[in-house]
Order: C-alpha cells, then sequence, then structure tokens
C-alpha cells in the first residue's frame, strides 16, 4: 500500500494558521513577515519529505517517491509568488487589511475652540485621525476650526460620541495641549477631525497622530510630527523639523531654515530651498526630488547611500534612475541598481553601483577626484577639452573609447580593456566596470575610434539642459 | 551499493533540492546574495545527486527492484 504524504496536510494546517492570524490580529504584519520568512516554508516541506524518506528506508518500505506535478506547480508558485512580495516588500510596498467602512453612517459636527498661549513656549497636538493643517500667524491666541466626522448608527449614538470626545485646550506648564479626545469615544464608530488651527508662530509644534495629514507653514519654532499613514507638507518653517511616519504617499518640505529629519516609508518625497542639514532614513518607492539644499543631505535606504555635502543644484531619483547636476563635495552614492548621471560636482566623487550605466560630466575646472564603480554596466565620462587629469579606466568584459589621444593608452587583453594616462596635472579619475563600455571622450566631441559598434558607445552627447 | 540505498538516493533527490532551494531564497531575502546570481547551484546540486544515483545504480543490483527505470 502506497501511503499518502504528511507535507500536504501539514503545509495547508500551516496556511490555516497564517490567515487566522492575519484576520485576529491586523497588528502583526503578516504581509511582511510572509515575504520575508517565505523561504523556510520551502525548506521546512523539504525536511519534511527527507525525514519521510529516511522514516520509509529504515523501515524498509521505502518507496521511489517523487513530487507530483501537482507539487512542482506549488512550488513554482510559492516561488514566484515570494519573489515578487519580498521585492515588493523590500520597495516599500505594505498591504493592510481592508477595514470596515460599510458600519452605520456619518454625522458631522463643527469644532470650535480658542485659548490663549500666554507664556507657552510649546504646543503639542494629539488628533488620532484626521487631517491638520497648522498656520502661525502674528496672534496670542490658539484658535482651532474644523470638522468633525462621527460614524454611529443614529443620531443619538452620534451624539454620545461627540459629547465624550471634545476638543480640549490644556495649558500645563511652558506647553499647551490640543487634544482631540477620540480614544475616550464609548461607541464602535469611528472618528476623524479635520483641523485648521492658527497658533502663534513663534512656538515649537509637536503632533501625534495615526491617520491624516499634516500641513505646517509659516512657523518660526521648530516642528516635530509623528504619525502613522500620513502625508507631510512643510511651508516656511523657522526652526528644525523631524517627521517619523509609518508611511506616507508625499513629503513635501519648501523653505526650511533648520534642518530636516525624515524617518518613514513610502513614496514621494520633494524638498526645495532647505538651509540647514538634511537627514532621510527609509525607504522611498516614488519620485524624489531634491532642490537647493545649502547643507549637507544624507539619504540612507535599505538600496542606496548618498552623501553630498550640499545641492546648490537638484537631484532627482527614483527606483531605477538618479540624475543629478550641479552638486558641491564630496559626493558619495552606494546604491544597487540605478542608471547615474551626474553633471557638474566639485570637490570628490566616489560612485559605487551594482547594475546601471554610469554617466559622469563635470564641467567645472579643475575637476574633482573621481572614482567610480559598476558591476555590470557602461561608464562613460565626458571631460571637458581643457581638462587636466590623470586617469585609470579599465572594463572587464567590454571596450574602452578614448578621446584625448594618445596621452591615453588603451590596452586590451582578452575580453578586458583599460585606459591609462595623464593630461596635464590634474585629478585622479579612476573608473572600473566589470561588464560594459568605458568611454572618456571630450565634451561635444563625438567618438574618433572607428572601429567600435558596442552599442551605447555611439549614443550621441546630450546637450546640456 | 544496494539496491536499497540506490532507491534511497533517488528519493532524496527533490526534497535536497527543495531545501537548496528554500536555502537560497534565504540567501536572497537576508544577505546580498541574490537568486539572480546563486542560482546555479540549484543545477549542481541536483547534478551531483543524479550523478551519485547513476554511477550507484551502474553497480547491478541484487534483487529486482532498484535496477535503472
Amino acid at each position: 500500500m502506497k501511503r499518502r504524504s504528511l507535507t500536504g496536510p501539514i503545509l495547508l494546517v500551516l496556511i490555516g494558521v497564517g490567515f487566522l492570524i492575519y484576520n485576529l490580529r491586523p497588528d502583526i504584519a503578516m504581509f511582511d513577515l510572509l515575504a520575508q520568512y517565505w523561504p523556510f516554508l520551502l525548506i521546512l516541506w523539504g525536511v519534511l519529505r527527507l525525514v519521510e524518506v529516511l522514516v520509509e528506508y529504515f523501515r524498509g518500505s521505502l518507496q521511489r517517491t517523487s513530487f507530483s506535478g501537482g507539487e512542482v506547480v506549488l512550488i513554482v508558485f510559492i516561488c514566484l509568488f515570494g519573489w515578487g512580495a519580498y521585492a515588493a516588500h523590500r520597495e516599500g510596498v505594505h498591504f493592510h487589511p481592508l477595514t470596515w467602512e460599510a458600519f452605520g453612517e456619518h454625522f458631522d459636527y463643527t469644532v470650535d475652540d480658542q485659548k490663549p498661549a500666554g507664556a507657552a513656549t510649546r504646543v503639542v497636538f494629539e488628533n488620532n485621525r484626521g487631517n491638520l493643517r497648522i498656520t502661525g500667524a502674528d496672534t496670542t491666541d490658539i484658535k482651532v476650526t474644523g470638522r468633525k466626522s462621527i460614524q454611529a448608527i443614529n443620531h443619538s449614538e452620534a451624539d454620545r460620541a461627540n459629547d465624550a470626545t471634545r476638543l480640549e485646550i490644556v495649558a500645563q506648564g511652558d506647553t499647551i495641549t490640543v487634544r482631540t479626545n477620540q480614544d475616550h469615544n464609548p461607541t464602535n464608530g469611528k472618528i476623524a477631525e479635520d483641523l485648521e488651527i492658527t497658533i502663534p508662530a513663534r512656538l515649537n509644534v509637536e503632533a501625534h497622530g495615526s491617520y491624516g495629514d499634516y500641513d505646517v507653514s509659516e512657523m518660526n519654532g521648530s516642528v516635530d510630527l509623528h504619525g502613522g499613514h500620513a502625508d507631510v507638507r512643510l511651508n516656511k518653517i523657522g526652526g528644525d523639523a523631524r517627521v517619523e511616519l509609518e508611511r506616507s504617499d508625499l513629503v513635501r518640505a519648501v523653505d526650511l531654515k533648520g534642518s530636516l529629519d525624515l524617518q518613514g516609508k513610502g513614496s514621494d518625497i520633494e524638498l526645495e530651498n532647505i538651509a540647514g542639514q538634511v537627514t532621510i532614513d527609509g525607504s522611498y518607492s516614488g519620485s524624489l526630488e531634491f532642490k537647493s539644499l545649502a547643507k549637507s543631505l544624507h539619504f540612507e535606504s535599505p538600496n542606496t547611500d548618498l552623501r553630498v555635502a550640499a545641492v546648490p543644484g537638484q537631484i532627482s531619483m527614483d527606483l531605477g534612475e538618479l540624475t543629478a547636476n550641479n552638486l558641491v563635495g564630496p559626493v558619495h552614492l552606494v546604491t544597487k541598481s540605478k542608471d547615474v548621471k551626474i553633471e557638474d560636482f566639485t570637490e570628490s566623487l566616489e560612485l559605487e553601483t551594482e547594475r546601471g550605466d554610469i554617466e559622469l560630466k563635470p564641467n567645472h575646472l579643475p575637476l574633482a577626484k573621481i572614482e567610480a564603480r559598476s558591476r555590470s554596466g557602461q561608464i562613460s565620462l565626458e571631460l571637458p577639452e581643457k581638462a587636466a587629469f590623470q586617469l585609470v579606466a579599465s572594463t572587464d568584459h567590454g571596450e574602452a573609447v578614448n578621446d584625448f589621444g594618445p596621452s591615453i593608452q588603451k590596452e586590451t587583453d582578452g575580453r578586458s580593456a583599460s585606459l591609462k594616462g595623464s593630461v596635464g596635472q590634474g585629478a585622479r579619475i579612476h573608473m572600473v566596470t566589470e561588464r560594459g563600455t568605458v568611454t572618456v571622450r571630450k565634451t561635444g566631441a563625438q567618438s574618433d575610434d572607428s572601429d567600435k559598434t558596442e552599442t551605447g558607445v555611439r549614443r550621441p552627447a546630450v546637450p546640456a539642459a | 551499493m544496494s539496491a536499497n540505498e540506490v532507491n534511497l538516493l533517488r528519493a532524496v533527490r527533490w526534497p535536497l533540492t527543495l531545501v537548496t532551494l528554500g536555502g537560497l531564497f534565504v540567501l536572497n531575502n537576508f544577505t546580498p546574495y541574490g537568486f539572480d546570481r546563486t542560482w546555479p547551484v540549484l543545477l549542481i546540486v541536483f547534478g551531483v545527486l543524479s550523478l551519485l544515483g547513476r554511477t550507484a545504480a551502474a553497480i547491478p543490483p541484487a534483487g529486482g527492484t532498484g535496477g535503472p527505470r
């Protein structure tokens, strides 16, 4: 008699337990855990089969068991799904369990409160759900107006919820707290408050919430925002800003006189005209734009580490590409898979990418020191005609193309090629790729190396935008 | 090598490959060694296991159960 394998039922039980946890405890991020740990499922399956085989072997009843067609299909699906889930997880995509919104009706109430700020130096907002728009003004009062939306089965239920969750403005020491008291709600309905707040511009602002956007503008003090799922817009802030979010679709900061410290996950970031240091730590899958940063920028994500001393020009970045122009060095960039294009930078450039083409165009003389590495991708360097430099460039599999004539020596050996030499006395330039073409050309000039037909080499020079 | 052991080698071939597959994806998720670079290990493991099975099967089996397919 052929015994059926135990593996199927055991896996079925595990899948059931997984879904049960997902349903009962939505706070446990099952998707994130699964996205990372799913390969252990395959290992467990393999080990179970091994144990079965060994047990049968020692009982002397070994059957020639192989995987059935169904099992192979399942393994292939697990691998495809798991790989996709992991890729999504790494890029900062998260799945939230659907929230039950169909319950009851929405009832709206107006919120209106005002209190003098007195000698307070700090104002703290506690609004769990809902949007906050905070504006600094030449005033002495803290003024709150807005709309409160309560989900309830009927009007009296909504009234009861509204009475229990009145907005409070409480002064204590040098701190004023604006509390929406949503956690005091005796009913099960959801409450969200969208508030417009005007406060004295001199105050330091702090806000906490778990769902809702922040919009802060015209403040002279510092801004400290903590949120779950939130978009943030900062405009004309005098002090330092700190933003800590679980997830955001957009973080935009314009005209900051202090520093900006951003932590979280999400999609887009737009920064413009920031006088202080900028630190970003998190993973962002959308488009990132940095413009006119007067001090250093440090961007760190699972795939990219970028440090720049200042950004008078701009940097645009998405998952596959980084384009920058006019940077103050030293510039340091390590990234996994991005095409990198940098135009104009000072001091020095240190660049490493695992997969992606590198295109460098330093226009300022004297040239900055350059160290560029790619594991797989072409590296092209475009230099002004009068540039002075010492060059070492090599590729393990690919071509080397040189525009600077006899002062640069070209050597080919099997599939590898290199360029070495000096033009005048100048900065050291070191470019290495394992796979791809290395090119050094003069600004505006076409390659005169006529025997090269490798794709990409003949790409026409892009005029500076 | 006895026919039983030949059968054992055949029987453990797929489970071991599966464990290797899982292991490579663990490396993919937790270390810089991506599956796109480590996948040839799968071929090697499966190849070596098949090879062991073949060489063992080349010795004529004692009973009737372990002959080549």
